[in-house]
């Protein structure tokens, strides 16, 4: 209960504050009718007895300004009078103008509440770096990107991961950083020379004639089984062997072989300089079908790969790439750089080039195949073009050479292993203090460390030595002790004697903008300015915060406040069957997730209205996700702006694949996903958090419309409260399949009969249900089709839009939860930044400029 | 232990030769073996993170005591019939998360007990008894995490006084060696390997130290937690060192050294062993394991990733869950066959003082309630061989975990948002 003493202090302070600033009313108390009214239709289920949803009311404080915890529980009254929830159904209604009376004092105090309280901004709990802070900051210090997989993920404790209040830490995870920055260190300092780059070309031919000369084999052995077929008496063991029945195989097959042989290699001239390519693995009598593996020949570095490829005329637009991936052992990491589209005919190839990395540490290998469509169901292809050629599916892309030229390393990492040279006259003692203070200093962040601790640093390095470990050894374990120390792990900020909050120096400051706009430290120019005192000047920290967003490091805040403002973990929860969704694979996925942070990234950059994410006449797209909207003459993984044709559906959030497939389950699509998504996230008007313990509507089992199957949302009181709200909004979207194709008609699999035999080529029923998008909003505006709905959100959302950004914003760079006591400062960025055109940088300044991000 | 301590460290310090120490490590086991004339009580706890197929998983509610028909799904352990009991209408009433199978299940926390904090919990179940059952053993508690662990939810399933998460081992292998290997370092480098450890602990310390001046109140709070896992590691390499001289022990049968490459079912299984033997030579008498989900999925032929069936509906999903739970049934089967095979020294077996179970947070789906609860052994002297629904729909399952803790033997007032033990379980 320290918690409520605390906030019972802060709220103290902050009314004689009030007092002067603002000269309003110091306390927002409820007239004491109130109770009235709370005995006469609230007690029967929320009395010191009952306290149904435990809430006591009457021990609820009728200062609402008391605390915040008191201020929730009013707001919470306020939101269950208002929407009806409270009294429920089958209690005493209370009558229209004891609530319509009750509600506008509510609603009036809550306000004076508010500005009360607002003024506390919340108390900053010191956080941890959270792991995706902390990779960035082991990045920054030594020069790569270490594996940081061993750490926990920080997002799964629900909100944001830099709500200092949520990072915890336990004896093991001392251990993991502890282990991490060892490796880290250990590949970092490696006093090994790293090798110079070098290239190598592995030619595509090697990969076909080798199936041409193994086509040679198999006629052999054809031959051979032939002839012990036609006599009796010799043992198969004298033809090469084992059993009758493997002779027997080798000539029945024989045929379906070579027409594989055929038409992969044996008939092609281009098999002479090059190799076809083809994903997954065969399912006739080669097994595995080619792809080029190039080693890589250090653990680690950027690596350039440059691939002399074409594609043939019958090849299918999605069919027409190339995938890169990295190997090593079983673990497959699969990048998007990794992914071209091959354009070029076979009689004039094109040189495609991709930077890749290989994780550090890691042995392994590039693997470039074409690209996999049907990942689940690898061979229906092949059994489908089996019974038209004889053979196999058509190859769609023809590899001249792979040429892999690397590694490249950071200049920070190539210079790091000098920095442990002793200088000449060193003793080993001043040796490491040296070595040890600076790194210690600039881990720090520019604090200076505690002189105990690096005394205790240096004991301890000369106590490894003298136990007999080598220079190097000793120093990585002190180094790995400074990266799990907490000057390291935990944004400090000290506040000092004050009993209030104060201003941050500006160290701090520039510490806490770097985490904010990049996760990462400060670099130099930042920290530069925050030594000469400079960057707390408002065009001095506005100029640095231009900076920032310039910087590419700025993809850091993008990437990982979008994926948490937008609920994005849901787009990787479901597989999609390839039977239902052939044009969808994992390529699809990756780049849908990157449109929309990419299309963010373009709004910003281009200081753009964030209007522009609600509708827009263009889209940010690389070259797989235009040939999934079908979107012509878009080549190159690049993401580039793309202009709509008029009518589009595209443009904007709602128009985006990424958020149709979260709104789905892997097989259809949902209403309900869709419908809360927006309210969540467009509107601004989360509905309350989906009650556990109700059972999902199954849909499986019949042929049932989307529509007719919520039905039952709306016939049963409990459901039809929230979904009354969430599921028109979803129906506005059903015109995006379950991976956000658009459809003028709904497909729904006519599930076979129970009994069935379950076979994987059984053709699949369909039923066709026409679809009907249209809808209602929360205020009442009604539309008749998607585009409707998209206009409708454009023009009566926007407010509630850019409100939704700033509450997420407050919470994401503070790192603390939104609370009822930001409302005012809420209204204030929200406001600022529509003076400024409403651009991501606007939002951003204001918050930056605010007393909020300032304080400590 | 003091006296132990003492004598370590004295010994640590002089010119003593090998042998005196290990004898006197032998003879320290030995006498403590002596001591006990009753077999220990050990704790396992299997948790499934997403739940299981219900309509198949669980038995006719109408369908109660020792005669029931077992369904489905659990079929594979129709051998131990008598010796499992499955419960009904238990649940987590703080349990809001239905992703979350594993985080809270041995705990009951309320996820959102801290106004401004996203994230609470509170000591698990298994750590109430580590604290008693692991003065006696090497470990005071073992933990396994699958390698992939979709449905568990954030954490672990083991949590700490301080409600912080117990990473597991992350395989077979691992636990393989926490159990059987490092005796072949010599005795001097692992004492000067535990020394290093704590001045290295001295070292970060005085740092948190430095850093703690001027801090406000609410990140004194937040430093808290650093100082307390620093200080949990000073207990634990105290421990190690009150150990150092005791050779690790070898089954009488001895398990071998699982492949590196096991996944899914086939992991489980050689845990299960390794679960096995760890009694067989008491390293530690508190055991959790948070099975693996999607490769287990995989290891059984079904192309679905745990996540998918765990949404199971119409006929393919709904049939590879059913053989989902039905592989972890034969499993359980295994488990308890192993435990069966193994007699303490007074006769009985190591079922017989085993307080097992196997469950999850989750239903199935998203859902909450009637938490699947599948039991087994008479470490905490239930009657077992039963299906038992709990008249109140809504049985704390804390209750379950407060009969475990003081049926073992572990006298506490309370634990979670129990009400109570459940008589049920103690009466025939």
């Amino acid at each position: 209960m320290k918690q409520s003493i605390l906030s019972t202090l802060a709220v103290t302070a902050i009314i004689l504050s009030c007092n002067l600033s603002f000269g309003q009313s110091t306390k927002a108390i409820m007239p004491k009718e109130s109770a009235e009214l709370f005995r006469k239709y609230c007690y029967d289920c929320h009395d010191s007895q009952s306290q149904e949803g435990k809430l006591d009311l009457e021990v609820l404080s009728f200062e609402i300004s008391k605390d915040i915890q008191t201020a929730e529980h009013w707001d919470n009254i306020l939101a269950a009078l208002n929407s009806g929830e409270m009294p429920p159904e089958d209690a005493t209604p209370i009558s229209d103008k004891e609530k319509a009376a009750f509600l506008e004092e509510l609603s009036k105090r809550m306000v004076v509440a508010r500005n009360i309280l607002s003024d506390s901004g919340g108390e900053i709990t010191m956080r941890r770096l959270n792991r995706r802070e902390y990779q960035n900051t082991l990045e920054a210090l030594l020069g790569f990107r270490p594996d940081v997989s061993t750490l926990p993920d920080d997002e799964e404790t629900g909100g944001f991961d830099t709500a200092g209040g949520s990072l915890f830490f336990s004896s093991d995870q001392f251990e993991q950083y502890r282990e991490t920055a060892t490796r880290a260190l250990e590949y970092a300092l490696n006093s090994k020379a790293r090798p110079k780059p070098r290239t190598v070309r592995f030619e595509g031919e090697t990969i076909s004639q080798a199936y041409i000369a193994k086509a040679e084999e198999k006629r052999e052995a054809f031959e051979l089984a032939k002839a012990f077929l036609a006599q009796a008496g010799k043992p198969p063991q004298d033809f090469g062997f084992t059993t009758p029945e493997q002779a027997k195989n080798v000539y029945d097959n024989h045929t379906y072989a070579m027409a594989v042989y055929d038409l992969y290699f044996l008939t092609r001239p281009e098999s002479k300089t090059g190799t076809i390519l083809l994903p997954g693995r065969h399912n006739g009598p080669v097994k595995r079908m080619p792809r080029v593996v190039v080693e890589s020949w250090y653990p680690g570095g950027t690596y350039k790969l440059r691939i002399k490829a074409a594609s043939y005329d019958t090849a299918m637009d999605h069919e027409r790439y190339l995938q890169v991936q990295f190997q090593s052992g079983k673990n497959i990491f699969t990048t998007l750089d990794g992914l071209a589209k091959v354009t070029a005919p076979i009689e004039d190839p094109q040189i495609i080039e991709l930077q890749l990395q290989n994780p550090a540490g890691v042995k392994g290998a590039f693997r470039v195949k074409q690209r996999n469509y049907e990942e689940p169901w690898p061979y229906r292809i092949d059994i489908q073009w089996k019974a038209k050629n004889g053979a196999g599916r058509l190859p769609a892309v023809w590899v001249d050479y792979v040429e892999l030229e690397g590694p490249f390393f950071n200049e920070r990492l190539q210079q790091l292993p000098q920095l442990l040279q002793p200088d000449d006259d060193q003793s080993d003692e001043e040796y490491a203090r040296s070595i040890i203070t600076r790194f210690a200093t600039e881990s720090f962040r520019n604090r200076t460390p505690d002189p105990d601790y690096l005394d205790n640093l240096v004991r301890y390095y000369l106590n490894r030595r003298e136990a007999g470990d080598k220079p190097q050894k000793a120093i990585i374990d002190c180094l790995a002790l400074v990266l799990s120390s907490p000057s390291f792990l935990y944004l400090i900020e000290p506040r000092g004697d004050s009993e209030s909050p104060v201003q941050l120096s500006d160290q701090e400051l520039a510490i806490r903008l770097a985490y904010f706009l990049w996760s990462s430290p400060p670099d130099e120019s930042l920290m530069a300015a925050a030594n000469n005192g400079s960057l707390s000047e408002p065009n001095v920290l506005k100029t640095q915060t231009e900076r920032l967003i310039q910087d590419p490091r700025f993809d850091r805040f993008i990437s990982g406040f979008t994926h948490q403002w937008l609920d994005m973990k849901r787009i990787d929860m479901f597989d999609f069957s390839a039977f239902d969704f052939p044009e969808f694979d994992e390529s699809v996925r990756r780049s849908a997730r990157e449109e929309v942070y990419q299309t963010i990234r373009h709004v910003t950059i281009a200081d753009l209205p964030i209007d522009q994410l609600l509708k827009s006449d263009f889209v940010i797209v690389n070259d797989v996700l235009a040939d999934f909207y079908q979107l012509p003459d878009v080549n190159g993984s690049e993401f580039r702006k793309v202009s709509l044709p008029p009518a589009s559906p595209r443009g904007g959030l709602l128009g985006m694949a990424a958020v149709h497939i979260m709104g789905s389950d892997g097989l259809r699509s949902s209403p309900v996903e869709r419908g809360v998504w927006v309210l969540r996230h467009l509107l601004n008007d989360p509905p309350p958090p989906a009650p556990p313990n109700i059972p999902m509507l199954e849909h499986e089992d019949a042929a049932l419309s989307i529509r007719d199957l919520q039905k039952r949302h709306q016939e049963e009181p409990q459901c039809a409260s929230c979904h009354h709200k969430i599921d028109p909004i979803g129906y506005g979207m059903e015109n995006f399949t379950a991976t956000g194709l658009w459809r003028e008609m709904e497909a729904v699999k006519i599930p076979p009969a129970a009994n069935a035999k379950r076979s994987k080529k059984q053709a699949l029923q369909y039923k066709q249900f026409p679809i009907d998008p249209s809808g209602e909003l929360p205020r009442g505006e009604r539309f008749t089709s998607y585009h409707e709905l998209r206009e409708n959100i454009l023009n009566h959302y926007n407010d509630a839009f850019a409100r939704g950004l700033s509450e997420n914003l407050i919470a994401y760079a503070l790192g603390r939860p939104y609370a009822i006591s930001d409302h005012n400062f809420a209204t204030q960025i929200t406001t600022d930044a529509a003076e400024e055109g409403n651009t991501i940088t606007a939002f951003i300044h204001a918050l930056v400029q605010s007393e909020a991000f300032r304080l400590k | 232990m003091n006296k132990t301590r003492r004598q370590f460290l004295r010994s640590s310090t002089a010119v003593i030769a090998l042998p005196f120490l290990e004898s006197f490590g032998f003879r320290r086991f030995a006498s403590a073996a002596s001591q006990v004339t009753t077999p220990p009580k050990r704790m396992i706890f299997l948790g499934t993170g997403f739940g299981v197929t219900a309509n198949a998983w669980y038995p006719d509610k109408n369908d109660t005591g020792y005669d029931y028909k077992l369904p489905e799904s659990l079929t594979p352990l129709a051998r131990h019939k008598q010796d499992i009991s499955i419960l009904q209408h238990l649940e987590h009433a703080n349990s809001r998360d239905g992703h979350s199978g594993s985080t809270f299940w041995l705990t009951g926390a309320d996820r959102f007990a801290i106004p401004g904090r996203n994230f609470h919990n509170t000591v698990s179940v298994d750590q109430v008894a580590a604290a008693q059952f692991g003065s006696q053993t090497r470990y005071t508690s073992m933990h396994v995490d699958g390698s992939d662990l979709l449905g568990h939810g954030a954490g672990s399933l083991s949590w700490n006084q301080n409600g912080k998460p117990i990473l597991g081992l992350q395989n077979p292998v691992a636990l393989y060696h926490k159990l059987f290997s490092g005796d072949s370092i010599p005795l001097a480098q692992r004492q000067a390997m535990l020394a290093d450890e704590r001045s290295a602990l001295d070292t970060v310390l005085s740092d948190a130290r430095s850093v703690k001046r001027g801090l406000t109140q609410t990140d004194v709070e937040k430093l808290d937690e650093y100082f307390e896992s620093i200080r949990d590691i000073e207990k634990r390499i105290g421990k190690e060192e009150s150990w150092l001289n005791v050779p690790k022990k070898t089954p009488t049968n001895p398990v071998k050294e699982p492949s590196e490459s096991l996944e899914g079912a086939p992991a489980v299984e050689a845990v299960y062993d390794l679960m096995v033997a760890a009694m067989q030579v008491d390293a530690s008498r508190v055991f959790t394991y948070r099975l693996p989900s999607d490769s287990f999925c995989a290891s059984i032929g079904s192309s679905y990733t745990a996540h998918n069936l765990s949404h199971y509906a119409g006929t393919e999903r709904t049939h590879d869950s059913i053989r989902r739970d039905q592989a972890h049934a034969r499993l359980v089967a295994h488990l308890l066959d192993k435990l069966k095979a193994t007699t303490e020294a007074d006769g009985s077996t190591l079922l017989d003082n085993v307080a097992l179970t196997f469950g999850s947070n989750l239903r199935s789906k998203h859902s909450l309630d009637n938490c699947p609860t599948l039991i087994a052994g008479g470490g905490a002297g239930f009657k077992q061989g039963r299906h038992l629904v709990m008249k109140d729909e809504k049985t704390p399952l804390c209750n379950l975990w407060l009969s475990t803790l003081r049926g073992s033997g572990v006298n506490v007032d309370s634990f979670g948002d129990a009400t109570g033990v459940i008589d049920e379980l103690f009466e025939a």
